[in-house]
C-alpha cells in the first residue's frame, strides 16, 4: 500500500482488494440500482410522477388560453369553478390567475401551468398539514399539463418560490377542494366583488388609498383627486413607468364622460370595489397598449384597483360629480 | 517509502491500468459523454415541445 | 511573494517540505498563497453578509427589507458559493500539480493573467449586484432569464469564468509536461484526483460561459428572446458543476489531510481510481437535479441524467466513503496507533485542526449533505423539496459543512507548511472546527425540517407575514429561532478560522516543521501482502463505520418516499 502522494510503481491494478473492501463495492452496487430502479419502477406503481405534455407557446397566448378559461368557468362566491377537468393557472408578477378556484374531491383533473412574464414558482400546500406540500416550475413560453387529484377536502395555499421580483412575497392564493361542488355554468364569470360601500370623499373615499382598506398603501395619493370635470375625454394611465399605480389616483368627472383606461406596463387590470352603477371594469389582464373606454354615467364613487398588484397598492377613484 | 518507479514497462501494464494512466483519453471520452447525454439529448427532448 | 513566508529558496527556486517531503517549486507557491488568500478574502466576504442574511431569515429580528434581501443574498451566496470556492478550487490544483510532482508550475504568466481575470470579473460582479436598481433584480446565484439583472453582472460573469478557466490552463499544462517526461509513471493518486477536478471544472465553466455570453447579449438587446427552459438546462450545468469541483477538491484534499496529519495510506489504487473516473464521467450530469420539478425535459432524460447513469456516481463516493477512513485504519495499525476495532480512531489528533476539520468535514458531508442530494435528486421526491428551504439545508451542508472545512483543514497546514507559519492562539484552534462545524450542521438541519415539514420557501424574506392574507408560516416559528442562534454561532466559527488565518500570517511563530505523524515502520514500507502480519491490514472498523452509513442512507430514503406517498395525486 501506498501514498496518495506518491507514484505507485508496478502493477498495482491486480493488487488484492481488502474483503471488506469488496463487500462493500457490492453493497453500493446494489444500493445504486435499487435507488435507480425505484424512481423508474414509481412511475408505473406510484401515484406522484410529476410528468405531463408540455407545450411551446408565447405568453401572450397563454394569457388567452388562461382569459378565456375565465370566461366559461363558473363563479362560487368569487371563486372560478372549472367548465370541465381543466383547471387553467397564469402566474405573473405578483399574482396567481386563475385562482382561487373550487374542486372537487377525488376528481382528477388537469392543471394547467404557465406564466406571463419570468419563472415563478408553483407552491401547493394543505393548510392543516403543512408537510403535504409540493413544487413545480413555472416557465414562460411553456404550458405544462399536470395532472392531480386531491382524496382530502380543504384549503390549499399556494405561493411563488421562485424569486420573480420584488413583490414575489406577496404571491399568493388558495383552492379549495369540496366534497361535491354544484354545477355552475359560466356565463358570468367576471368574479368581481360588488358591494355597496358609497362612502364619500370627505374621508378620502373611505381611506381606500390607505393600508388600512383592502391592499396596500397607495403610493401616488397626494390627498385630494385630478380635477377634470367639464372635460370631454379624460386618461387614466395604467401603470406608467412600470410602476404600479394609476394616474391620476383619483380622478373627478362630469356626469356622461368617458375616460380611457391606457395600460403602460404590463400585467395589469381593473377590478371594481365599489360602484354606484353597472360598470364591470376589465378583469383579463392586459399589457402596454391595451386601452379600454367607459363612459361615467351616474353620480358617486366609483373604486377600483389592479388584481395582481393590489398589495402594492395599485387602486383608484373615479369620482363622478 | 519505497522508490517511486518507472520500473514498469507501459506493455506489461494491464490494460485497464494502461487506461487509467492516459488521463486526456478519459477527459476527451467523458467530456463527449456528457455532452450527448445532457446537453443534447435534453436539447432535442426542448426542441420537440408541441407549440400549444 | 508577500514575504509572510518564512522559507527560503535554492537558486533553482526549490525548497524541499520537511513534514511531506515534497519538493516545491517557488512558481507554484507564489500563485498558490495568491489565490489562497483571495479565497479568504471572499470568504470573509460572505461570511460578514451571511449574518445579514440569517437575521432577515430569522423573523423575529427580520433585519432586512425585501429589496435589500435580495441584493444582501446575491453578495452571500457569490462569495461563498463561487469566489471563495473557485479561488481555493485553482490553490488546489497548484498543490495538486506542481506540488505533488516536484515540478515547476508551467505557464506562470498564465496564471497570472487568470487571476487579474478573476478577480477582476469578481469585483465587477459584486459591485453590479450591490448597485441594483429596477428595473434590475438582484440575480441571487442563479439570474434566471428573462428575470434581468445588471449588463455589468452579466459581463462581469463571463470575465470571472474565462479567468477561471485561463486559471486552470498551468495546471493542465503541468500535467502534460509531466506525462511527456515521464510516460511510464503513474500520477499519485491526489494528483489524479486533482486532474478529474480540473476537467470538472473546464466542463462546468464551458456550460457557463455557454449561458452567460448569450445572456450577457440578450441583457443588452443583441439576442431578442432567451427561452426559460433552454437556460435552464444549460445554466445547471455551471450552477451544480461547480459545485461539483468542490466535490473533487474535497475529496482530493480528503486523501492529502488524512495522509499528512493521520498516517493513512492508499487502501487500493485501483478502487480510488477507477472511483474519481466515475465522477470525471458522470458527476455533472447531477445539474439534471435542479430540472426535476420543470416542464420540458422528459422523463426520461430526468430519470437517466439526475441518477449520474444508473448512480455510477454515487457508487463513486461510496468508495472513497469507505476508502478514506480505510486508508487512515490501516496506515495508523501499521503504525501501532490502533488496537481493537476502533483504536486506531480514537488516538487519532483530534487537537489537531488540520485533522479534526477534514474527519468533520467527511462525517457532515456524508451524512447531511450527501445522502440528502441522491434523495433530493429522486426524481419524485424532488417535488416535495424543490425551492423549499430544504434545499438550502443540503447545500449549506454540503458546502458549509463538507468543503469550507476541509478548505479550512487544508488551510491551516497551508499556514505550517505553505507560509511556515505556526497557529496563533491554539485552544481556540483546536475547536474551531467543533465549533463551526456542529453550530453549521444543525443549521443545515433545521432548514431541512423546515423545507420538508412546513414547506417553507427558500429565497423569501418574510414567511411569517404574507401581504394580503391571514396564511402565514407561524406553526415553524420555533424551529426558525433555533436555525437563528445556530446560524450565528457558525458565523463565529467561521470568523475565527479567518481570525486565526490573518492573525497567524501576521504574527505566528516560525513553524519548526516536525512531522506530525511518527515515520511509518519498516513493515509499512512497501511491504506487500505476504511481509504484513494480516491483523495490521484489518479495515473493519471501517466497515462498521460505513454500514452504519448505509443504514442512514436506506432509513432516510425510505422515510421521504414514505412522506411522498401521502401527498395527493399527481401526474
Amino acid at each position: 500500500m501506498k501514498s496518495p502522494i506518491e507514484s505507485p510503481d508496478g502493477d498495482w491494478w491486480n493488487e488484492t482488494v481488502n474483503r471488506r473492501e469488496t463487500i462493500w463495492l457490492g453493497l453500493s452496487g446494489v444500493w445504486a440500482v435499487t435507488l435507480f430502479g425505484w424512481m423508474a419502477g414509481w412511475m408505473q406503481f406510484g401515484e406522484q410522477n410529476q410528468v405531463g405534455e408540455t407545450l411551446k407557446l408565447s405568453t401572450a397566448d397563454y394569457r388567452e388560453k388562461v382569459n378565456a378559461y375565465k370566461q366559461q368557468a363558473g363563479d362560487l362566491d368569487g371563486a372560478l369553478v372549472p367548465p370541465d377537468d381543466e383547471v387553467y393557472v397564469g402566474a405573473m408578477r405578483y399574482a396567481f390567475d386563475g385562482l382561487p378556484a373550487v374542486l372537487e374531491t377525488g376528481r382528477e383533473y388537469v392543471f394547467h401551468l404557465g406564466t406571463y412574464d419570468v419563472q415563478h414558482g408553483f407552491s401547493v400546500r394543505q393548510e392543516d398539514t403543512l408537510s403535504k406540500q409540493l413544487s413545480l416550475q413555472m416557465l414562460p413560453g411553456y404550458e405544462w399539463k399536470v395532472p392531480m387529484a386531491f382524496d382530502e377536502p380543504g384549503t390549499y395555499h399556494v405561493v411563488c418560490n421562485e424569486f420573480c421580483g420584488t413583490g414575489h412575497r406577496t404571491m399568493h392564493a388558495t383552492f379549495e377542494v369540496r366534497e361535491s361542488v354544484p354545477d355552475v355554468s359560466g356565463s358570468d364569470s367576471s368574479g368581481e366583488s360588488s358591494g355597496g360601500d358609497e362612502s364619500g370623499s370627505e374621508a378620502a373615499y373611505g381611506g381606500w388609498f390607505t393600508g388600512n382598506a383592502r391592499g396596500g398603501e397607495t403610493s401616488n395619493w397626494e390627498g385630494s383627486a385630478a380635477d377634470e370635470t367639464g372635460a370631454d375625454a379624460v386618461t387614466v394611465t395604467v401603470g406608467p413607468g412600470g410602476e404600479y399605480v394609476y394616474d391620476p389616483a383619483a380622478v373627478r368627472v362630469s356626469p356622461g364622460t368617458t375616460v380611457t383606461f391606457e395600460w403602460a406596463s404590463p400585467t395589469h387590470n381593473v377590478l371594481v370595489e365599489s360602484a354606484p352603477s353597472d360598470w364591470s371594469g376589465h378583469e383579463p389582464i392586459e399589457n402596454e397598449g391595451f386601452s379600454v373606454q367607459h363612459t361615467f354615467e351616474s353620480e358617486g364613487v366609483y373604486k377600483y384597483y389592479c388584481q395582481p398588484h393590489l398589495a402594492l397598492g395599485m387602486k383608484g377613484v373615479v369620482e363622478v360629480v | 517509502m519505497a522508490e517511486t518507479g518507472e520500473s514498469t514497462e507501459q506493455a506489461d501494464e494491464p490494460w485497464p491500468q494502461q487506461l487509467l494512466e492516459s488521463p486526456w483519453l478519459l477527459a476527451g471520452a467523458a467530456l463527449l459523454y456528457f455532452t450527448l447525454s445532457y446537453i443534447v439529448w435534453g436539447l432535442i427532448d426542448l426542441m420537440s415541445v408541441k407549440p400549444g | 511573494m508577500f514575504g509572510f513566508s518564512t522559507f527560503s529558496y535554492d537558486d533553482e527556486g526549490y525548497r524541499t517540505c520537511s513534514v511531506t517531503g515534497l519538493r516545491v517549486h517557488r512558481s507554484a507557491e507564489d500563485m498558490v498563497k495568491l489565490f489562497g488568500l483571495t479565497a479568504i478574502v471572499a470568504l470573509l466576504i460572505g461570511g460578514i453578509f451571511a449574518i445579514f442574511v440569517a437575521l432577515t431569515r430569522w423573523e423575529l429580528v427580520g433585519l432586512l427589507g425585501p429589496a435589500d434581501f435580495y441584493t444582501f443574498l446575491s453578495i452571500h451566496a457569490w462569495n461563498l458559493l463561487i469566489f471563495w470556492m473557485i479561488f481555493m478550487e485553482i490553490a488546489v490544483l497548484y498543490v495538486g500539480g506542481p506540488y505533488i510532482l516536484g515540478r515547476p508550475l508551467s505557464l506562470p504568466r498564465v496564471a497570472k493573467a487568470g487571476y487579474a481575470l478573476m478577480l477582476g470579473g469578481a469585483v465587477l460582479i459584486n459591485v453590479a449586484i450591490w448597485l441594483t436598481n429596477q428595473p434590475n433584480q438582484a440575480p441571487l446565484l442563479t439570474s434566471y432569464a428573462p428575470l434581468p439583472s445588471s449588463p455589468w453582472f452579466y459581463l462581469g460573469v463571463v470575465v470571472f469564468l474565462t479567468g477561471a478557466l485561463v486559471a486552470a490552463l498551468p495546471f493542465l499544462a503541468t500535467i502534460w509536461h509531466e506525462k511527456r517526461e515521464n510516460p511510464g509513471k503513474t500520477l499519485p493518486l491526489v494528483a489524479f484526483g486533482a486532474f478529474v477536478t480540473s476537467i470538472v471544472a473546464a466542463e462546468a465553466i464551458v456550460g457557463g460561459l455557454i449561458t452567460y455570453v448569450p445572456t450577457f447579449f440578450w441583457r443588452i438587446g443583441l439576442v431578442e428572446h432567451i427561452d426559460a427552459a433552454w437556460y435552464r438546462q444549460m445554466y445547471w450545468i455551471v450552477g451544480h458543476g461547480s459545485q461539483q469541483i468542490n466535490l473533487l477538491a474535497m475529496i482530493s484534499i480528503w486523501y492529502f489531510m488524512t495522509h499528512v496529519v493521520g498516517g493513512a495510506e492508499v487502501a487500493s489504487e485501483k478502487v480510488s481510481r477507477s472511483a474519481f473516473v466515475l465522477y470525471l464521467f458522470f458527476i455533472n450530469m447531477g445539474a439534471a437535479h435542479h430540472l426535476m420539478s420543470d416542464p420540458g425535459v422528459s422523463a426520461a432524460w430526468r430519470i437517466w441524467n439526475t441518477s449520474y447513469a444508473a448512480y455510477g456516481a454515487v457508487i463513486a463516493s461510496m468508495i472513497h466513503a469507505f476508502a478514506i477512513p480505510a486508508g487512515l485504519e490501516v496506515g495508523r495499525r501499521k503504525r501501532g496507533e490502533g488496537g481493537g476495532t476502533f483504536g486506531w480512531l480514537w488516538s487519532a489528533p483530534w487537537k489537531d485542526p488540520g485533522f479534526s476539520a477534514t474527519i468533520l468535514s467527511i462525517i457532515l458531508f456524508g451524512f447531511l449533505g450527501g445522502i440528502t442530494g441522491v434523495m433530493m435528486g429522486q426524481m419524485q421526491l424532488n417535488m416535495t423539496w424543490h425551492n423549499t428551504l430544504a434545499t438550502v439545508g443540503h447545500f449549506h451542508a454540503t458546502v458549509a459543512t463538507g468543503t469550507t472545512l476541509a478548505f479550512m483543514g487544508l488551510g491551516y497546514y497551508v499556514l505550517r507548511l505553505v507560509f511556515g507559519r505556526e497557529w496563533i492562539a491554539r485552544p481556540i484552534a483546536t475547536i474551531q472546527p467543533y465549533l463551526y462545524g456542529g453550530a453549521m450542521g444543525v443549521t443545515a438541519l433545521m432548514m431541512m425540517y423546515l423545507g420538508i415539514l412546513y414547506g417553507i420557501p427558500r429565497r423569501h424574506p418574510s414567511v411569517m407575514d404574507i401581504p394580503g392574507t391571514e396564511f402565514s408560516f407561524a406553526a415553524a416559528r420555533p424551529l426558525f429561532v433555533i436555525f437563528g442562534v445556530m446560524a450565528l454561532i457558525s458565523i463565529v466559527g467561521g470568523a475565527l478560522f479567518v481570525v486565526v488565518a490573518v492573525g497567524s500570517l501576521l504574527a505566528g511563530d516560525r513553524y519548526e516543521g516536525s512531522l506530525p505523524v511518527t515515520r511509518p515502520t519498516a513493515v509499512a514500507d512497501g511491504g506487500g501482502h505476504k511481509d504484513t502480519a494480516h491483523h495490521l491490514l484489518s479495515m473493519r472498523g471501517t466497515f462498521i463505520l460505513t454500514s452504519i452509513f448505509l443504514g442512514v442512507f436506506v432509513v432516510m430514503w425510505a422515510l421521504n418516499w414514505y412522506l411522498l406517498s401521502q401527498l395527493w395525486q399527481v401526474g
